[in-house]
């Protein structure tokens, strides 16, 4: 570790670990005056529960449907995980390919920033009937949805270093790849995880979608059962649940990206 | 203007493309998920007054979802221009409805609003929203120092100082907001009739995909990706405009 080379260094992790106790606390800060908000509204104007049920029944809700709300929970994030793992790989290759290739770059650049001006989300009932109903659309769609934005960024990134370094490697002879390795990835890795962040927040909703429109046991469908049931509290605490998870991955990002940034340092 | 040279090597690549699943599919390489370009483009023409009956009451909650959005952000981030000290719980509110799954958001619309075209509008508005206002905020706090110290010196009134200064220097921020945004109202438009509709593009979609029909689903998916470029272009075709008439002003931001 690091820490033991150095003594006199913070660990790696202290950083990433601060920002998610950071983070997290704002949200139940957040969250907390939101449910106190929420209930004096519902006493004030005396909502109905169908409409908007209190803080309690939610909480309620929580604990009744816990393991069905984990385990759809489970499902959403290991699915987006996979998906954007795949992204990643995907796109960081292709993205060496364009830098390595200058008439590849060319050629599929402009349809690329084509696709990109479609929201994916808007070919999901394609993906499903592609990909099928399981978790493998929800991977799918995920992967679709992050690949541009996280190749468009690694792009962007290995294209940063300054020409004097690029020039230095070429003047001592490092191959394609040693200056692939040692000046190009760690110049773009603040931007490849720009490139993440951005895809993040937005990938999870994404797997929520595919489930919501595939019938995968994920938090989409969780949602859309508890909402033909008529069981609002179950919803609620879905939604708190969904948006929690979205939140946590970017805060997951975050953290990474602490992480590396301060292991390279 | 397009480059026609710079166009032709990514245009033939895509005819390259377009070719080869053509040649799979009929060698039957292919599952059947996957149709014939030749086949969807027949399918398109056939159908085109279904596809269009279909298509505009998206095209109507779209747009009117853009503008509402537009009209919502400018007026939000005026009012952080002007009282400062709002600017930072506005943004927060944003934030916090921008991380609400839309996904969460449409039934509780649908049980506040009922399936009627105001939720399918709120919904085209709410997703449209928060790109639009970062977009401005940003846009109006962008004049440089240098140029702020100018008005200051001249003495120049808070309602000058937002028409001359602010206002131009905001408007490329503008445009970068809205070109997000306006793929993203057809994207709210889906979304709102995935909840439950009985015309629109989505509807079409969703009972394409339903009922295995895979050319109708091509069809569908291919006009609702032309809408939003479409989309898309329309905007920059509007900031090509906006910049000519802004002139050299915009060009420093």
């Amino acid at each position: 570790m690091s820490a033991a080379a150095a003594p006199r260094r913070r660990s790696p992790f202290t950083g990433g670990a601060r920002i998610a106790m950071e983070r997290v606390t704002g949200f139940a800060g957040l969250i907390l005056v939101i449910a106190l908000l929420w209930q004096g509204t519902v006493w004030l104007f005396d909502i109905p529960r169908y409409l908007l049920p209190a803080p309690p029944a939610v909480a309620a809700a929580f604990a009744g449907h816990g393991g069905a709300i984990g385990g759809a929970a489970l499902f959403t994030v290991v699915c987006t995980i996979l998906g954007m793992a795949i992204s990643l790989v995907i796109a960081t290759l292709l993205a060496v390919a364009f830098i390595a290739s200058e008439s590849l770059s060319r050629a599929l650049m402009p349809l690329i920033v084509l696709i990109r001006t479609v929201p994916m989300i808007a070919i999901a009932p394609l993906i499903i009937l592609i990909f099928g109903r399981g978790p493998g659309n929800s991977i799918g769609m995920v992967a679709l949805l992050t690949f541009f934005q996280i190749m468009l960024a690694a792009k962007r990134g290995f294209l940063s270093p300054s020409p004097n370094a690029l020039e230095m490697m070429h003047t001592y002879g490092a191959s394609f790849w040693q200056t692939q390795l040692k000046v190009r990835v760690p110049f773009a890795i603040p931007y490849i995880f720009t490139g993440l962040r951005i895809a993040a927040a937005s990938a999870i909703l994404c797997a929520m979608f595919a489930e919501w429109l595939s019938g995968a046991p994920g938090l989409g469908r969780l949602i859309l059962d508890a909402y033909s049931t008529q069981d609002f509290p179950l919803m609620w605490a879905t939604v708190l649940t969904s948006t929690f998870a979205a939140y946590m991955f970017f805060t997951l990002t975050l953290v990474v990206e602490r992480v590396v940034l301060d292991w390279s340092r | 203007m397009i480059d026609i040279r710079r166009a032709l090597l990514p245009a033939s690549v895509f005819a390259g493309v377009i070719a080869l699943v053509e040649a799979a599919v009929r060698l039957d390489l292919t599952p059947a998920t996957i149709a014939a370009p030749s086949v969807v483009a027949a399918a398109l023409i056939r159908q085109w007054p279904l596809l269009w009956y279909h298509l505009e009451p998206t095209l109507l909650i779209a747009v009117t979802g853009f503008v509402m959005a537009l009209a919502i952000s400018l007026a939000a981030a005026a009012l952080a221009y002007v009282f400062k000290p709002i600017e930072a719980s506005l943004t927060m509110v944003g934030t916090v409805l921008d991380s609400i799954p839309m996904i969460a958001i449409a039934p509780v619309l649908v049980i506040w609003m009922g399936l009627s075209l105001p939720m399918r509008i709120t919904i085209a508005t709410i997703i449209c929203l928060f790109p639009i206002f970062v977009a401005v905020l940003q846009g109006l706090k962008s004049a440089p120092g240098t140029a702020e110290e100018l008005f200051t010196n001249l003495a120049a009134t808070p309602l000058q100082r937002f028409r001359l200064l602010a206002v131009p220097y905001a408007l490329p921020y503008l445009f970068v907001g809205l070109k997000i945004a306006a793929p993203l109202a057809i994207l709210g438009a889906l979304i709102a009739e995935w909840t439950g509709a009985e015309r629109g593009l989505g509807v079409y979609m969703l009972n394409a995909m339903f009922s295995l029909r895979v050319i109708e689903l091509w069809a569908g998916v291919l006009v609702a990706c032309a809408v939003s470029a479409g989309g898309f272009m329309i905007v920059s075709l509007f900031e090509k405009l906006a910049v000519v008439d802004n002139g050299h002003r915009g060009a420093g931001a």
